[in-house]
């Protein structure tokens, strides 16, 4: 519209042509390239999909550039020619302007072809740009419920063992072990699609994983647990205990002969709530191996949901390990 | 009839009972003892020398694997464990069963069987036993921890806290934080299973830990003279040199 005005203007203007010659003629030669650029669109829309050389893409354009023009030039000049056929001044206007007229059409056809491809890269930069969000975004998930639920076969398959020892000797206590397991298996699976959860029933998962392991190590496993129950509705990420709870049995009943005495314990200052597990250790026992993936795989859990990686604070002193959680009120999102 | 001594080596007691029940239907097999981990199953083989074994594999102080590595003769083993990833590794020790806790009684029958066959098998016929530990250890991947033995005295020696190692005769000699210890092993076996950032060899006869370098000066010709922290000096061959320039 703006490029018919601007041509109407200059035939009118420069050329002295008659007001209403001026006015067809802007029109028809433009409207005729309008139409030619809505084309020219859906040209470069498709042909833009498909990656092509530089080169390739040039002589197309060069190639499609040359044959739009001519065809628009013998479209509007024949239908010009007829329509103003007696008015001789026209007539040789228009034959002189046909150059002009084409590098015009050349200007404006690379004009509307770059404007095109800034549109469909603009487009295809957006595209990418969520594309990337949501890719990051399910990655983030995927690797949250890979993080948090890792439940080792071994733990099962040893615990299944102890059931079947208990079988023979003691029938009572390995239906209350299957109903304990039962019990771990399904809250596991059920924690396995949360993000958070309230410490109360982390608290009761724990017990549960910590029961089952003292049936399997028996007096070598003691439990102690320093829970301020006034915290039990306030949150913290799902299954976050459960990494800990078992490097402190790994660490220490499967590295000492005497008695491993685990202690939870659990308080809340304001909106924090700071968790802590303790394992004596024996000093002397040589490293297992995979030390640190576990509570490695926490401190990434907890950068994740808290955006801050000094959540996670762990040491030991006087064959003691502990391991101290600050769970943050807020979850960044 | 004559009885199978056997011990039953696990650190769950529940996983002993099992073993024992299932063992109390067979009148040949006779328990001598039962251990929850590697050093005390040790010190029981040593009393009674046990024709037959039922071994867990991951225990505290020392693991199964470790355990036969330092038995002095080859009793028919059979692994019971919740891991089934070691079975290859069973096997190369000429293991005579794995079973996967938890396990059914007919298949545990089924092991014990297998057992009683080659114990009375060997009885009539050479025992291929050394051969075959030899060839099982070379399999093992990348050392965590080295575990040597001394009479009835066991020490598991972490690698980095190894300082450096040398060949003597038929043996190579552990020099470390907590002794020194003679293995029975080859340099070659040292240079491809220690972890190859840590430890280069600097000369046929000697292996060091990089983090225990205090100084390199040269010494002949073509050689340097490496002295660790704790004193020693040795010597690094031209070609050694080379691969400790590459590494630090």
């Amino acid at each position: 519209m703006a490029i018919a005005a601007v041509q109407f203007a200059l035939s009118y203007g420069l050329y002295n042509q008659e007001l209403i010659v001026a006015i067809a003629d802007s029109i028809v030669s433009n409207s005729i390239f309008a139409l030619f650029g809505v084309g020219l669109w859906y040209m470069v829309r498709f042909s833009g999909k498909q990656s092509k050389g530089f080169i390739k893409n040039l002589t197309y354009q060069i190639t499609v550039c040359a044959f739009t023009i001519v065809i628009w030039q013998l479209l509007s000049f024949s239908i010009l020619r007829t329509l103003f056929d007696g008015n001789a001044q026209y007539v040789s206007f228009l034959f002189d302007s046909v150059v002009v007229k084409i590098i015009i059409g050349v200007l404006i056809y690379s004009l509307l072809i770059s404007v095109d491809f800034l549109i469909l890269s603009f487009e295809e930069m957006q595209e990418q740009a969520e594309h990337e969000a949501s890719l990051s975004a399910m990655l983030r998930e995927a690797e949250l419920s890979m993080l948090r639920s890792q439940i080792r076969p071994h733990f099962l398959f040893n615990s299944l063992n102890s059931v079947s020892a208990l079988t023979l000797s003691n029938p009572q206590a390995a239906q209350d072990m299957i109903i304990k397991l039962s019990e771990f298996m399904r809250h596991s699976l059920s924690l396995g699609t949360e993000t958070m959860n309230t410490l109360q029933d982390e608290l009761y998962h724990a017990g549960l994983y910590l029961d089952i392991e003292k049936v399997r190590f028996s007096d070598r496993l003691k439990v102690e647990k320093e829970i301020d129950n006034a915290c039990g509705e306030m949150q913290l990420p799902a299954m976050i205990l459960q990494p800990l709870l078992e490097n402190a049995v790994k660490h220490g009943v499967n590295t000492m002969l005497t008695i491993c005495a685990i202690k939870l314990k659990a308080e809340c200052k304001g909106s924090k709530l700071i968790v802590s597990i303790t394992n004596n250790f024996d000093p002397d026992a040589v490293p297992l191996k995979g030390t640190g993936t576990g509570l490695n795989n926490v401190n990434k859990r907890m950068s994740a949901l808290y955006g801050r990686s000094d959540l996670l604070k762990f040491g030991s002193s006087n064959e003691v390990f502990e391991v101290e959680l600050t769970i943050p009120g807020k979850v960044v999102e | 009839m004559t009885t199978i001594s056997t011990i039953i080596i696990d650190d769950e007691p529940l996983a002993r009972e099992i073993v024992r029940r299932y063992a109390s239907d067979f009148e040949q097999l006779n328990i001598v003892a039962e251990c929850g981990d590697g050093f005390e199953a040790l010190r029981q083989i040593q009393q009674y020398k046990p024709q037959l074994l039922f071994l867990d594999i991951q225990m505290p102080k020392l693991d199964g694997f470790e355990l036969l590595e330092v038995l002095d003769y080859s009793p028919a083993i059979i692994f019971a464990t919740a891991f089934d990833q070691f079975a290859i590794k069973a096997f190369e020790r000429n293991a005579v069963d794995y079973l996967l806790k938890p396990f059914s009684k007919e298949r545990f029958e089924n092991a014990v069987n297998k057992a009683l066959a080659r114990i009375t098998a060997e009885k009539t016929t050479e025992n291929p036993v050394v051969a075959l530990k030899e060839n099982a250890q070379d399999t093992r991947g990348i050392l965590d921890r080295i575990v040597t033995r001394l009479g009835s005295k066991v020490t598991v020696i972490p690698v980095d806290r190894i300082w450096y190692i040398e060949s003597a005769d038929d043996y190579v000699m552990i020099y470390s934080e907590l002794g020194n210890h003679l293995k029975e092993k080859t340099m070659k076996f040292f240079e491809e299973h220690l972890p190859n950032n840590n430890f280069v060899r600097i000369h046929r006869g000697s292996i060091i830990n990089l983090s225990q370098i205090a100084a390199i000066e040269p010494y002949t010709k073509d050689t340097h003279l490496v002295t660790l922290k704790c004193g020693a000096k040795i010597r690094a061959s031209a070609e050694g040199y080379k691969k400790l320039r590459a590494l630090l």
